[in-house]
C-alpha cells in the first residue's frame, strides 16, 4: 500500500516545467558556509509566466542559474522539464540547456556576429536542419520581434532595445520549452520594456514555452500569471504567504 | 630557438583572445553548446594562424633566397622538402599553442554570466 503510493507520487507530472522542493544552495565551505537558498518550493506550469521580485542578494540568481542547469543542485530536489537535477552529470545539464531559453540582463550578444548571426547560434542547436533552414528560423524570429530590417546589422549598431530583441530572438530561435529571463527589461525605457514583456508573453503562449523572470521592474507586474517575492532565500506569495 | 619563440608569441596571441571572449564562450556554454565544440574554435584559431602566417613568410622566403642566389650566386634552393617540414613545424608550433590556451576555456563558467 505505501509502495504504492510512493510510486504515485514519484509519477512525472508532465503539466509542469519546473518543480522544486525543499531546494536549498550554499556558497563557501565551513566557517565561512553562507545558505543562499532556504527550502525553496516552487512549480512552474506550462505556459505559464513568472515573475520573481526580491531585494539584492536575496537568490534570485541562484535559483535562476540552478533551474538553467548552470549549477549542480546541492540539496533537495529539482526538476527541470521532467530531468532530475540532483547529481545530474555535466552532459545531462548540457543536453537540458538546449531546451532552455536564456535572456541575460546584459544582452550578451556575440560582437563580432551580425544580429542575424547571432539568432542563428540559436537555430544551429536544432538537430538535422541545414543551414538556409537555421537561416530563414533566424530570419523568421527577427521578423517576429520586429526587426526584420537589421539582419546585418552588428550589435554596436544596435539600440538597448534592439540588442534585447535579437537576444529575445536567440533564446527563442532555439524553440525552448522554458524561458529564463534575468531583468530583461532594467536597461529599457518603460514604454520598450512593456512591448519586450508583452512580445515575451505572446510568444511564450504561442510557443507553449514557459517564462521564469527575476525583475525588480514594478513597471510589467500587470502582465504577469503570477508573481512571487524572494526573501532571505525564501519564497512567498504576492501576498507574502510562504509557497 | 624560432620555434620556442614562435610558441610563446602564439601561445599569448590564442590566451588573451580566449580571455578577452570568456563571456561570450560562457553565453554559448549556458545555450547548451559543448566545450568541446568551443576547444574546436580555438583549434580552427591556431590552424588559421598557422596557415596565414606561413604562407606570407613562404613568399617573402621565397623573394629573399632569390635576392641572396644572384647576389651571392650561391646555389640556394627552398625545395618541397623543406616547405613541408617548416609548414609542419609551424602546425605543430599553432596547434601546441592553442592546445595550451584551451585550458583557459574551462574557466569560462556560465553561471557567472548572469
Amino acid at each position: 500500500m505505501v509502495k504504492g503510493k510512493n510510486k504515485a507520487s514519484n509519477k512525472i507530472n508532465y503539466s509542469k516545467t519546473v518543480s522544486i522542493n525543499n531546494l536549498s544552495h550554499f556558497y563557501g565551505r565551513n566557517e565561512n558556509k553562507k545558505q543562499v537558498l532556504n527550502n525553496v518550493n516552487l512549480s512552474i506550469q506550462k505556459s505559464e509566466l513568472v515573475l520573481l521580485k526580491g531585494p539584492s542578494g536575496c537568490g534570485k540568481t541562484t535559483l535562476l542559474t540552478l533551474i538553467g542547469a548552470l549549477r549542480t543542485c546541492q540539496s533537495g530536489n529539482l526538476t527541470v522539464l521532467n530531468n532530475q537535477l540532483n547529481g545530474a552529470s555535466r552532459k545531462t545539464r548540457q543536453k537540458l540547456r538546449r531546451s532552455i531559453g536564456m535572456i541575460f540582463q546584459g544582452h550578451n550578444l556575440l560582437r563580432c556576429l551580425t544580429a542575424e548571426q547571432n539568432v542563428q547560434m540559436g537555430s544551429d542547436l536544432i538537430k538535422g536542419l541545414t543551414y538556409l533552414q537555421r537561416r530563414e528560423i533566424a530570419r523568421n524570429w527577427l521578423s517576429a520581434v520586429g526587426l526584420e530590417e537589421h539582419y546585418k546589422k552588428l550589435p554596436s549598431d544596435l539600440s538597448g532595445g534592439q540588442k534585447q530583441r535579437v537576444a529575445i530572438a536567440r533564446a527563442l530561435s532555439a524553440n525552448p520549452k522554458l524561458l529564463l529571463a534575468d531583468e530583461p527589461t532594467s536597461a529599457l525605457d518603460s514604454v520598450t520594456g512593456r512591448e519586450i514583456v508583452t512580445l515575451l508573453r505572446k510568444l511564450a503562449k504561442e510557443q507553449r514555452c514557459s517564462v521564469f523572470m527575476v525583475t525588480h521592474d514594478p513597471r510589467i507586474s500587470d502582465m504577469a500569471d503570477r508573481i512571487l517575492n524572494m526573501e532571505d532565500g525564501k519564497i512567498f506569495s504576492t501576498h507574502s504567504e510562504l509557497v | 630557438m624560432g620555434f620556442v619563440v614562435g610558441c610563446v608569441v602564439v601561445y599569448q596571441i590564442l590566451y588573451s583572445d580566449v580571455t578577452d571572449h570568456l563571456p561570450e564562450y560562457a553565453t554559448l556554454l549556458a545555450m547548451g553548446y559543448k566545450l568541446n565544440s568551443l576547444f574546436f574554435v580555438v583549434a580552427r584559431e591556431g590552424f588559421l594562424l598557422a596557415l596565414f602566417g606561413y604562407l606570407p613568410a613562404y613568399f617573402s622566403g621565397q623573394i629573399l633566397y632569390s635576392i641572396i642566389r644572384q647576389s651571392t650566386r650561391l646555389p640556394i634552393i627552398m625545395d618541397a622538402d623543406k616547405t613541408i617540414l617548416i609548414f609542419i613545424l609551424v602546425l605543430i608550433m599553432c596547434m601546441g599553442s592553442a592546445g595550451i590556451a584551451m585550458r583557459k576555456l574551462v574557466d569560462a563558467d556560465p553561471a557567472e554570466i548572469f
